[in-house]
C-alpha cells in the first residue's frame, strides 16, 4: 500500500468500515510509516473534536412534552401558508356580510295582485291651491 | 407543519414508547438540529418523528425490533422522512413566495453562535455548505456512529455511496474549517 492509497481510505478505516483484507494491508503500512500514523491520529482527533462540538443538549422540556403528549410550541405555531387561507376566508366572510347592501333587485316586476294584499284608494282634491289627500275606502 | 398534536400515550405500548424516547430522543434531536440548522424546526420534527414511531409501535407495524424497540436505522429513517417531508412543504411554500429557508438559516446561526461558541458556529457554517445528502451521511456516521450499512438502509442508497459521501464530506469540512482557522493540529 502506498501513502496516497492509505490517505484515500483513512476515513473509512477510522470508521472501522474496511474489509478484513484491506484492514490488514492498512495496518502493515501504518506500522512502517510514521507520516501515515500521524494522519490516523489527526483524523481521530478531528472526529472527536467535531463530535463534541455537535453534541447538543436536548431541550429539557422536549422529552416531557413528547412523553405526556403535549404539542410543541412549534407545532402550534401558525403556519405562514395558513395566513393566506385565513385571509382568503376573511375576505369571503366580509363579502357575504356586506353584499346584501349592494344588491339591487332588477328583476321583473311582480304581477299585480300576485300576492294577497290590501289597497287603499286615495282621493286627491284640489282646494284653493292646496292638495288634500283623503283616505278612501277599500277596493 | 401539520397542526396535529401528539396524543397522550396511554396504551399497552406506552412503556416501550417511553424506553424508545429514553434511548433515541437525544440522538434524533442532535441529528435533526444539525441537519436542519433550526432548533424550533428540529423540535417540531422530533415531535413528528416520535408521533409516527408511537403510531407504528401501537399498530405493531415494525417488523425488525431490537429488545422490543425499533432498530436505530428505523428511528433515523423516520426522522429523515420527517425532514424530507418538511423540505417538500418548504419548497411548495417557496413557490407561493413564502420561502422560510433564509429565516431558518439565520435563526440557526444566531442561536448556535450564542450557545456553542466559535467552533460550533463555524462547524455549522461549514456543514451548511454541504448539500443535504452529504450532511446527512456525515451526521449519521461521524456524530451518531452508525455503520455504513445502517446509513445505506436509512437513506436508501448503496453502502459504497455512503463511504464516498462520508469521505468527501470530511474533506470538504476539513478544508472549510481550516480556512476559518480551525486546523487540526
Amino acid at each position: 500500500m502506498q501513502c496516497h492509497e492509505f490517505e484515500t481510505a483513512l476515513v473509512a478505516w477510522v470508521d472501522g468500515e474496511l474489509s478484513a483484507d484491506a484492514t490488514r494491508a492498512y495496518e502493515v503500512h501504518a506500522a512502517s510509516c510514521g507520516a501515515c500514523r500521524a494522519l490516523i491520529a489527526a483524523r481521530r482527533h478531528e472526529r472527536d473534536r467535531w463530535r463534541e462540538a455537535l453534541r447538543d443538549e436536548t431541550p429539557t422540556d422536549l422529552r416531557r412534552e413528547i412523553l405526556v403528549g403535549r404539542p410543541s410550541r412549534a407545532t402550534l405555531r401558525f403556519h405562514p401558508r395558513a395566513w393566506v387561507w385565513a385571509a382568503a376566508a376573511a375576505v369571503v366572510v366580509v363579502v357575504m356580510l356586506i353584499a346584501p347592501w349592494f344588491v339591487v333587485d332588477r328583476g321583473a316586476p311582480a304581477e299585480p295582485f300576485s300576492r294577497p294584499c290590501t289597497l287603499i284608494a286615495v282621493d286627491v282634491e284640489e282646494d284653493e291651491g292646496r292638495t288634500l289627500v283623503l283616505p278612501g275606502g277599500l277596493i | 407543519m401539520a397542526l396535529q398534536a401528539i396524543r397522550p400515550h396511554h396504551d399497552d405500548r406506552s412503556d416501550d414508547f417511553a424506553r424508545l424516547v429514553e434511548r433515541d430522543l437525544d440522538r434524533v434531536w442532535r441529528f435533526l438540529r444539525s441537519l436542519l440548522r433550526d432548533p424550533d424546526l428540529a423540535r417540531d420534527l422530533c415531535h413528528d418523528t416520535f408521533l409516527r414511531l408511537h403510531e407504528s409501535l401501537r399498530r405493531d407495524e415494525i417488523r425488525q425490533l431490537d429488545d422490543g424497540l425499533p432498530r436505530a436505522a428505523y428511528v433515523f429513517a423516520a426522522a429523515r422522512n420527517a425532514a424530507a417531508s418538511h423540505g417538500r412543504r418548504a419548497r411548495r411554500q417557496a413557490t407561493f413566495g413564502l420561502d422560510a429557508s433564509d429565516d431558518i438559516a439565520d435563526a440557526g446561526r444566531t442561536d448556535l453562535a450564542l450557545v456553542h461558541g466559535e467552533l460550533r458556529k463555524d462547524l455549522d457554517t461549514a456543514l451548511a455548505r454541504l448539500d443535504e445528502d452529504h450532511r446527512a451521511v456525515f451526521l449519521l456516521s461521524e456524530i451518531e456512529g452508525l455503520r455504513y450499512e445502517e446509513i445505506a438502509e436509512i437513506l436508501e442508497i448503496p453502502a459504497g455511496t455512503v463511504a464516498s459521501r462520508k469521505h468527501h464530506a470530511v474533506q470538504r469540512l476539513r478544508r472549510d474549517m481550516e480556512r476559518m482557522g480551525h486546523a487540526v493540529s
